[in-house]
């Protein structure tokens, strides 16, 4: 997962059970596209449903929330849950809820969990996953 | 019938693919990326490929096995055990641990995971996926 400062909430500051961000997203065929291409995925499923690949959208909702908040440097992402509650259709106006779940610290490694959902324009959810990130308590200085 | 044991997938992870799914995911974290920066200061002494780059292939996987039914309900939980490498290559599996009738559905779980070109086991986790009843009695 990507670390980045400038101007983005800290996240190992904040307190299990903080929301962490409630915010739009629609994901285009274009993307869609561009992460097949990128994971190398040749299903066609995808374009025959039109339904967006359920890691694709829990890829676009990290990806959102690193636009909010950074991870200290040398952050690993440790573990992943994802599920897929429903089909979700190309270019859908999804909301994306996430939480801080965890923030944990055991000798020199810190424990962040994160759990994300994201709905549709009923309210409904689609997708809902849970990200675990270790990262080191005294983060290396990036040379 | 359902399957037993899941068609495996085999994947050359590169340090290109790396590249393009740090543009597709927007995660450019050095770690991924930076090769001087891994080398610096990681222990891993060189980049490591994204741990959702890998799990797509697990999901790649569940859906070619079992289609619609993973857009509906599929749930994969992964643990990146030991980090994949740009050169590596990683094969999937999935082993079917157990099954249940849930209604007119049977709810299917297996054992998942990547393992790379040494036999190590990278990623492991478990996969769940309702399917059609009528699919596990034919």
């Amino acid at each position: 997962m990507q670390h980045t400062g400038g101007g983005k909430r800290e996240i190992q500051h904040l307190t299990p059970g903080n929301s962490l961000v409630t915010s739009s997203l629609t994901l285009t065929w274009e993307e869609i596209e561009e992460y097949l291409a990128a994971v190398e995925d040749p299903q066609t499923l995808y374009w025959e449903r039109q339904v967006v690949p359920p890691m694709a959208l829990a890829t676009r909702a990290i990806r959102e929330l690193l636009t909010h908040f950074s991870l200290p440097p040398g952050s690993v992402h440790m573990a992943q849950e994802v599920e897929s509650v429903a089909p979700c259709r190309f270019g859908t106006a999804l909301t994306l809820e996430s939480q801080l779940s965890q923030n944990s610290v055991r000798g020199a490694l810190r424990f962040l969990g994160i759990t994300f959902e994201v709905r549709d324009p009923q309210g409904m959810a689609v997708l809902k996953g849970t990200s675990t990130v270790l990262a080191p308590v005294s983060a290396p200085t990036r040379s | 019938m359902i399957p037993g044991e899941l068609p495996q997938l085999q994947k050359r992870v590169t340090q290109e693919q790396v590249e393009r799914y740090a543009r597709a995911s927007g995660d450019f974290n050095p770690i991924h990326v930076d090769p001087q920066y891994a080398a610096a200061t990681t222990s891993y002494t060189r980049n490591i490929a994204h741990g959702m780059l890998v799990m797509a292939f697990l999901a790649e996987m569940m859906a070619a096995a079992f289609l619609d039914a993973w857009l509906q309900g599929g749930t994969l939980r992964v643990r990146f055990r030991a980090p994949v490498y740009p050169g590596d290559t990683v094969t999937t599996f999935g082993a079917l641990k157990s099954q249940h009738a849930a209604g007119e559905s049977a709810h299917l779980e297996y054992l998942v995971g990547c393992r790379n070109q040494h036999g190590e086991e990278v990623f492991a986790g478990e996969a769940t996926v309702d399917v059609p009843l009528s699919m596990v009695e034919g």
